[in-house]
């Protein structure tokens, strides 16, 4: 089944671009909606039904404002800054699988745009690739506020950037492959747990890993309660406080592209992407099961919004190389570990297990008692009135 | 489910094209916005934002180096992630001999993790 | 197929070009940007190669990493304490135009003794699907015949992790975290007029005086603003006077205190 030609897939790549700009679109409306409904207020609720034209009103508004470029500013690259995070953000979209081929029109369909052998990578490639947009429009803008942010923004992405690349790495060892259909593949099976069937997600055999992950998508994301970047009450807007009308609207989209483009990969990988009730007999239930897990992602990052206050930077670096890093680690170690034991190719005597068992409990035990163990972070809070 | 396959090339001029049109679509809105948007240039909005106080010194401030440190970390981690993926996509196949190879290279750099945090790299303040 | 040609042409121009740029550019961020050009499109020449790994590879790794580094070393630094950017001594530029020649007999010899009159290796197509890709055939490779320098590399990266440090880590930072909080910049009361503080005023400091003290700055601003500040000076309290303290070498304050 060779035979697609370009155009058609290039018709399904389009399709899934312009579906996640309009979702984009409406992310910030249910953003707003949910904030809202936390905080016991409405939200939008003037621009058509429920406010449902809210995001339409918003980005004609935009379009009208005046691009501002500060006297200071090094104009190609202020010009361009904007684009590189919205290209970035948008394309990583292509290796997101929708289904497998389906019948259109009498057509026969891929619903995937691009079919990498390094799809898991690719992802993290442009997710690296994106860094250069915080940079480069910090830099660019010349001025006090973006400097600072685009700094603490971008080595805040690349701390956190290397706790989400390792913590796929268990996923990549139980499925074999890096790309992104064969992951969705082995995730179809089920595993027999006595009399019950259940689907073999990730998130089941790698529960760590699906919260490191978590933790760090948001910090990637420049989310709250990782919103550093743009701590309104320290740096103004952060890296993009010079940008006005449109090219600020690029640094919001990609802002919002990449946490719905995070959130369909970690659909994917853990959650079983498009499996679900139904999904093997049409394949539109397997694009609403996907859109389902991502929404619910989505919700959770605006429940924390809503809930944490923002970290402190040195508490939000820490947490990324004090104890994500040699937790994931040691997520991979284990992993590997019980795989090759579930392999056959280590034969562990029992009383092995029965020690490492009472091991681990005492050092939970040791680790939980107060004053000992814990990390640094809350030891050093005394530290903050000095000045 | 079938296997169906793009082929390798396809896959990627489809990114390519992607790309592309991404691309154009941003400069579509940019150029919209310039031709829906006044245009009133003043002195004022030129100044670099400083939330109403006005421009002191010029603009380069310097920063802890704690940056830099934190970067070329980060760039020895990423080598050590980019090693890490091709092993575990072949794991299986690796078996008892890649476990002991891949515990040994972590390991390694573990002590030089520990020699990072002990230095206090990793701290900030 | 002209169309896999045209393509690598275009790629191959962009390449060049950029290349071009990153020595001819006068601001070193802008040649950084364009080594960030070249690198994508080094990696889009790895695509059309069929190394898809090695693709990711290379942006993950120089651009995504490396260069970023760059960059945060170009924002850290003041362009004024940067050593002249192209006005290298001569003797660098005859060493660079050596090495370039150098590098380039060696592309050439490669090219040579390999593609032209070299046999074919065994990573061809159809053997790296049967494997089940580049990253699988890359890794089956690396983890067997390239077992050893594999793992010298986890070597080579423990001493980048020392060095780093060791170079980028002033001694002092290692002891921060037990002194309290220190700032650039620190507002604070000028030694010996607070009880609490030790005597002296540790290098660094510059004072800004306030209405009370008396400096030749101040007095000539006096008279050009109008005296209405002296008028509300009027009889202070000895020990009250609190100056302004803006210390340039936080750290220099810090140890002020650690003495006590």
């Amino acid at each position: 089944m060779n035979d697609q030609p370009l155009w058609l897939t290039f018709i399904v790549a389009f399709t899934a671009m312009n579906v996640l700009l309009a979702g984009m679109a409406y992310m910030t409306w249910f953003e707003r909606k949910v904030l809202a409904r936390m905080q016991d207020r409405l939200g939008p609720t003037r621009t058509g039904p429920a406010g449902l034209l809210q995001p339409i009103a918003d980005g004609i508004k935009l379009l009208g404002k005046e691009d501002l470029i500060p006297a200071a500013a090094d104009k190609p690259v202020f010009f361009f800054a904007p684009l590189v995070i919205f290209v970035t953000a948008i394309v990583s979209v292509a290796v997101i699988p929708f289904g497998g081929t389906v019948e259109i029109f009498g057509r026969d369909v891929n619903l995937f745009a691009a079919d990498l052998n390094v799809g898991a990578l690719f992802i993290l490639a442009f997710g690296s690739l994106g860094v250069y947009g915080i940079i480069l429009g910090s830099y660019a803008s010349a001025s006090r506020y973006p400097l600072l942010g685009g700094l603490r923004a971008a080595a805040q992405v690349i701390s956190y950037e290397i706790v989400l690349g390792l913590a796929l790495v268990g996923v990549f060892i139980l499925s074999g492959s890096l790309s992104l259909r064969d992951i969705l593949a082995r995730q179809q099976e089920t595993l027999s747990l006595g009399p019950i069937d259940i689907p073999n997600w990730f998130i089941l055999s790698q529960p760590i890993a699906f919260v490191i992950y978590t933790i760090a998508a948001v910090a990637e994301t420049n989310r709250a309660p990782f919103d550093l970047p743009e701590a309104e009450t320290e740096l103004a807007a952060g890296f993009h406080t010079e940008y006005s009308a449109f090219r600020f609207s690029f640094y919001y989209l990609g802002e919002y592209i990449n946490m719905i483009v995070i959130s369909l990969f970690a659909s994917t990988l853990f959650l079983g992407g498009t499996g679900g009730p139904g999904s093997d007999r049409f394949w539109g239930l397997g694009i609403f099961w996907l859109l389902a897990k991502t929404i619910v992602f989505l919700f959770f990052y605006i429940w924390l919004r809503a809930t944490l206050p923002r970290f402190r930077y040195d508490q939000l670096m820490g947490i990324a190389w004090k104890v994500l890093l040699p937790l994931v680690l040691l997520n991979i170690v284990f992993t590997a570990f019980i795989r090759l034991v579930a392999n056959g190719e280590l034969e562990i005597p029992v009383w092995v297990w029965i020690a490492v068992a009472v091991a681990v409990v005492a050092l939970l035990a040791l680790s939980l008692r107060p004053g000992g163990g814990g990390e640094a972070a809350p030891a050093r809070t005394s530290a903050v009135g000095g000045d | 489910m079938p296997v169906e396959t793009q082929t390798l090339g396809e896959n990627w001029l489809v990114v390519g094209l992607m790309l592309v049109s991404a691309f154009s679509m941003g400069m579509l809105l940019l150029t919209l916005n310039k031709i829906m948007a006044p245009s009133k240039p003043s002195a004022a909005k030129a100044a670099p934002y400083e939330s109403g106080m006005p421009d002191i010194e010029p603009v380069r401030p310097s920063y802890s180096p704690r940056f830099y440190v934190v970067a070329m970390l980060f760039v020895i981690f990423d080598i050590e992630a980019i090693f890490i993926f091709p092993w575990a996509v072949i794991f299986d196949e690796l078996g008892t001999y890649g476990f002991v190879e891949m515990v040994s290279f972590i390991g390694l750099l573990f002590v030089g993790y520990i020699y990072a945090w002990k230095k206090g790299a990793l701290e900030w303040v | 197929m002209p169309w896999d040609v045209l393509i690598f042409y275009l790629i191959a121009a962009v390449c060049v070009l950029s290349a071009a740029g990153v020595v001819v550019a006068r601001n070193p961020v802008h040649s950084a940007i364009f080594l960030v050009l070249c690198f994508v499109n080094i990696a889009a020449t790895f695509v059309m190669m069929g190394a898809e790994f090695l693709a990711v590879v290379q942006v993950i790794v120089y651009t995504g990493a490396i260069l970023v580094l760059v960059l945060f070393v170009l924002m850290l630094v003041n362009p004024d304490d940067l050593p002249e950017f192209h006005a290298a001594r001569p003797v660098q530029r005859y060493v660079g135009l050596l090495l370039g020649a150098i590098l380039l007999l060696e592309v050439g010899a490669a090219i040579v003794t390999r593609s032209v009159s070299g046999e074919q290796g065994t990573a061809t197509p159809d053997n790296i699907a049967a494997v089940g890709g580049n990253t699988q055939a890359l890794g089956r490779v690396l983890y067997s015949d390239y077992l050893l320098a594999f793992e010298v590399v986890s070597l080579v990266l423990l001493v980048g992790v020392v060095g780093a440090i060791v170079l980028a880590l002033p001694e002092r930072l290692g002891e921060r975290p037990s002194v309290a909080r220190r700032g650039s910049i620190s507002l604070s009361h000028p030694r010996g007029v607070d009880a609490a503080l030790p005597e002296g005023r540790p290098a660094g400091e510059t004072l800004i005086p306030t209405r009370h003290s008396t400096s030749p700055t101040r007095a000539s601003g006096a008279v050009a603003t109008g005296n209405d500040r002296e008028v509300s000076a009027g009889p202070t309290p000895t020990g009250v006077v609190r100056d302004l303290v803006m210390t340039r070498d936080a750290d220099a304050f810090g140890h002020m205190g650690d003495k006590r």
